[in-house]
């Protein structure tokens, strides 16, 4: 097209020679570009957070007795809702090479120095701990004695290697051997704020029979389906006995829940900017109106219609450009802000499927410009030059 | 006659091309390299200064690349001082603007030039000065100049009058 800049030139001094309006135009756009894409990236920072503090990626499946199952076979019902030691057995069988960590887990009054406070409180195999925790200060446990604390309940309790504690109403005295890394939220076992005793301690101190949960670390990611059914037709082919959870599949429906309310809250962003569309089409028709003439003039000394056309084009695409770029530079800023103070950490700003959130606001706050002018545009450029030229 | 509408009847041939037969683009094109419109109201682009005005029907037909000088050469030609050539139309005279108008229909050279009432919003004086330059393109440079008028004394400057009353042909001078 002849002269494509000379169009672009006259679409920038219109919106310039009425700024207000312009700006008041893209003020909508950069107003829905900030709403939806700063719930993309806060939605996205918060489902990047939640997914990295749940330190089991999914290689795992969690064996758990299911609620209401009374045992059985004439077992006593002490022993329901635990684990058997039939059962470990055949989850161990159905685990195969994999290695089973069969876990007593409860709570109980722990005396720390004069304080009493109440602590999670597990009972593991010393020799299964280093495959289900890793260590930060001191060493694992060697036998029965000793405990290893989280690390949370170490700096909460100001508790170290050697510090002694009391567990239980007797008031059992144990000492602390290790202190765990901290490892963040899991499926399984909470172990940042909890007490990690050796099984023969715990099944002695309080007299248990059964496990209450078992982890089976599946090695390769392909056996998680097979280790699950054969568990479920082991043990749960006549009544529920046991509930298997995989791991994965908890994360992943926790981040396609988020996925989902990060969408719900972008499309209440986008009703912003529809509105902010309807402002620049309301511009562009208000600016067509009084270039009726104009429109006229330049028609009649050799301008094609779909010169005219792009002319307005080029204004819709100009607000709708600056407004999405400035919306996207201050949902950044914004969203940077919020993360750096309430999470503690840009990162989950910086990576890319959270900075993908302005694109996709800046690429809304565009084509809804663009869609707002395509009328006008039309409108403008389907006028016949002699009425253009009479409209005073 | 100015390629703005098509003939409801008869016909008009512009270089042997009947404007019956074009689309609305080669009507535009024709508007642009063939004709040259001057009006009673100036009818200039306000967005533009007066070079722009004069350069934007080149700019149409030539691209961005379009002389500067050239229209500052008409801008002279018609009498329009330099100082004016950046001022925008609300900064010009009603002569000043005619003068701008003027130097827009000839920058493409068209052989055709059509005038609605050149001198109707200028003084008397000025109102002179616009018609000897028209009559200057005609005589010198071969324009066609077809004007519409209600002064006698301005049609007194044509080679042929037709005078029209209500639409109708009454006589031929």
């Amino acid at each position: 097209m002849a002269g494509g800049s000379l169009f672009f030139s006259l679409a920038v001094r219109n919106l310039q020679m009425h700024w207000l309006r312009s700006l008041l135009a893209a003020i909508g756009i950069i107003i829905g570009v900030i709403a939806i894409s700063s719930m993309g990236i806060l939605g996205n920072a918060l489902s990047l957070s939640i997914t990295n503090s749940l330190s089991d990626v999914g290689d795992s499946i969690v064996v758990t007795p299911h609620v209401g199952y009374q045992g059985g076979m004439g077992v006593s019902s002490s022993t329901s809702e635990r684990l058997t030691d039939r059962q470990i057995e055949l989850i161990r069988r159905a685990a195969t090479t994999n290695k089973v960590v069969a876990i007593y887990s409860g709570g109980d009054r722990v005396k720390v120095k004069r304080d009493y406070l109440y602590a999670s409180v597990y009972g593991i195999d010393p020799m299964d701990i280093p495959s289900l925790l890793e260590i930060d200060k001191g060493q694992y446990l060697r036998g029965s004695s000793g405990v290893i604390i989280g690390s949370k309940f170490a700096k909460d309790n100001n508790l170290t290697v050697g510090s002694r504690i009391l567990i239980g109403e007797i008031e059992s005295g144990v000492r602390v051997v290790g202190i765990l890394k901290e490892r963040g939220m899991g499926f399984d076992i909470n172990p940042d704020s909890a007490i990690i005793s050796s099984d023969l301690w715990y099944r002695d101190f309080y007299d248990t029979r059964g496990h209450d949960m078992a982890i089976i670390k599946v090695t390769n990611l392909k056996d998680i389906d097979r280790i699950k059914t054969s568990i479920e037709n082991q043990l749960n082919k006549r009544e529920t006995e046991v509930d298997v959870y995989e791991t994965r599949m908890i994360l992943d429906s926790i981040t396609e829940a988020f996925g989902q309310i990060t969408l719900f809250t972008m499309a209440i962003g986008g009703i912003s900017l529809i509105v902010a569309g309807v402002a620049i089409f309301n511009v562009m028709m208000m600016s067509v109106m009084e270039r009726y003439k104009e429109i006229g003039i330049i028609r009649s000394i050799g301008t094609r219609r779909a010169e005219v056309r792009s002319m307005f084009i080029y204004e819709a695409l100009i607000l709708g450009l600056s407004g999405s770029t400035i919306g996207g530079i201050i949902s950044f800023g914004l969203c940077y802000l919020v993360v750096a103070v309430f999470m503690n950490d840009v990162s989950y700003i910086l990576n890319p499927s959270s900075l993908i959130q302005i694109l996709y606001g800046m690429t809304f706050g565009i084509v809804t410009s663009m869609l707002s002018g395509l009328y006008p545009a039309w409108k403008a450029s389907s006028l016949n030059p002699i009425e253009a030229l009479r409209h005073e | 006659m100015g390629c703005l509408d098509v003939p409801t009847r008869g016909n008009v041939y512009i270089r042997g091309r009947s404007i019956k037969t074009l689309s609305d683009d080669q009507l535009t094109i024709l508007r642009r390299d063939e004709l040259g419109f001057i009006f009673q109201q100036f009818n200039l682009i306000p967005l533009l200064n007066a070079l722009e005005n004069v350069r934007y029907p080149l700019i149409l037909k030539t691209g961005m690349s379009a002389s500067r000088e050239r229209c500052q050469e008409i801008l002279t030609a018609v009498g329009l001082i330099p100082e004016l050539w950046n001022h925008r139309p609300n900064q010009l005279s009603g002569g000043q603007q005619q003068r701008v108008a003027i130097a827009r229909a000839l920058v493409n050279d068209p052989s055709i030039i059509l005038c609605d009432e050149p001198t109707g919003n200028l003084d008397t004086k000025t109102g002179q000065a616009i018609m000897t330059l028209l009559d200057r393109l005609c005589r010198e440079e071969g324009k066609t100049v077809i004007m519409v008028t209600h002064d006698t004394r301005t049609a007194d400057y044509a080679r042929r009058v037709i005078r029209i009353e209500d639409g109708r042909i009454i006589e031929e001078i």
